[in-house]
């Protein structure tokens, strides 16, 4: 500190001692220390406040009690009511801590109620077959309701569309392997669908852990991207899985699947 | 700062400071308890101890000065230092003449002065309280000191 600064605030000082702990006058009185001068003026200060100080007090009357009474009782309510307030930055701190404790809770619980076994697995499986070309697709024109023979050549048996998507028109079906297990893959043109077309995927169930439960119930997964969104309906049924992949939301999806269980026979 | 912090002990200095300002103990218990129903009022929700004992030694210090005249600072040419004979000065002054000098002196320095002397307040809540810095704060409680040394000089008692 320097002398100025020095000077500046041992013109602060309290004469009852009251700063003698404080850091920066303890600084203060270190500097003055090394000037006689400034060490004589600050004495001659204090003796100066000491007894302006003992002249004041002596015609200060003394406060009543009942008024000192009624001043504690009125702050006595602002701390009662100080205690519990939302402006209090530590019940902010609580009250934030426990909104995000909620709601990470609430979002477990609707993940844990959302989700299925094999989520994850069922979007690595839709990605590689979405990243099939066209080529790799025998072309065929059959309805997805007849498929089941077609699949069963290939080797590949109990390949069977749920209900309502009996009469899509395929224009393509391959078999392909995902962790060695076989999948029946069907391309199938959808006009009520992002992108006009979709995929339908079977396998069995159980190697691959894609469970969704409970049984012959729509379950849905986001797997794109932020601008490049897809999504998957997933079903199971007697030990076999069926998913249907297409582009767009979730909102697609479930308008699509409520008008083909509307409209069980329509294309 | 502030280490009054036992109501009583905050109460009293808030009495104290309003009479000085005043010289009227109806008046002081008058704009004290206004001061804090006005800070309390603003304030309803928590707010640290050291930030009350500001708020409402300023409520009390604006109504204090709401009918004083403040005079502008007399002295010219302030000395660094206090005369050598400042504390006999003080001392053999009535008490009566050293609270009206007091009084009478310009903002803030007088305020300060005051708090200083009633030691309620450290420098770093007279700043806030006061609204300066500690520069102008130093300086102005330097020439309030020099103008009460002064003023009672003019009517010491001969002897």
């Amino acid at each position: 500190m320097n002398a100025r600064t020095a000077r500046q605030l041992l013109r602060l000082y309290r004469p009852g001692g009251e700063d003698d702990g404080d850091r920066e006058f303890r600084a203060a009185f270190k500097t003055a220390g090394k000037s006689a001068e400034v060490e004589a003026a600050f004495q001659r200060q204090i003796a100066f406040d000491c007894v302006a100080a003992d002249r004041l007090e002596s015609v200060i009357p003394e406060v009543g009690a009942e008024q000192l009474e009624g001043c504690r009782e009125k702050f006595a309510v602002r701390r009662r009511r100080a205690r519990f307030s939302i402006h209090d930055p530590a019940m902010l701190a609580v009250g934030f801590s426990t909104l995000v404790l909620v709601g990470l809770l609430v979002w477990v619980l609707l993940t844990r109620i959302g989700g299925f076994a094999g989520m994850d697995e069922a979007a690595t499986l839709a990605r590689t077959g979405d990243a099939a070309g066209a080529e790799e697709y025998d072309p065929l024109t059959a309805k997805a309701g007849t498929l089941d023979d077609w699949f069963l050549l290939q080797g590949f048996e109990g390949f069977k569309v749920p209900p309502g998507f009996e009469d899509f028109d395929v224009v393509g079906v391959r078999l392909f392997h995902h962790e060695a297990e076989p999948i029946a893959a069907v391309a199938v043109p959808i006009a009520d669908l992002p992108d006009g077309r979709a995929f339908f995927y079977m396998f069995d169930s159980r190697p691959l852990g894609i469970m969704p439960e409970p049984e012959e119930t729509w379950r849905m997964i986001d797997y794109g991207s932020p601008g490049a969104e897809r999504v998957l309906a997933v079903r199971a049924k007697g030990g076999m899985t069926f998913m249907i992949a297409s582009k767009g939301t979730r909102g697609d999806m479930e308008r699509f699947l409520s008008a083909v269980e509307a409209r069980p026979e329509s294309n | 700062m502030a280490e009054r912090t036992e109501d009583s002990d905050f109460f009293q200095d808030l009495h104290r400071f309003a009479f000085v300002l005043t010289r009227n103990a109806d008046t002081a218990r008058r704009i004290v308890t206004e001061s804090l129903d006005e800070a309390l009022q603003r304030h309803r929700g928590h707010l640290e101890h050291e930030r009350w004992v500001v708020l409402c030694f300023q409520g009390v210090r604006k109504r204090a000065l709401a009918n004083v005249t403040t005079p502008k600072p007399a002295l010219r040419n302030v000395p660094d230092e206090l005369p050598p004979d400042a504390d006999r000065v003080l001392a053999d002054a009535d008490p009566d003449l050293v609270l009206a000098a007091l009084h009478n002196l310009p903002e803030p320095g007088r305020s300060a002065l005051v708090v200083l002397l009633l030691k309620v307040l450290d420098a770093e809540a007279m700043e806030k309280m006061l609204g300066v810095g500690l520069g102008e704060l130093s300086d102005a409680v330097h020439a309030a000191r020099l103008s009460l040394i002064e003023a009672c000089r003019v009517v010491r008692p001969v002897s």
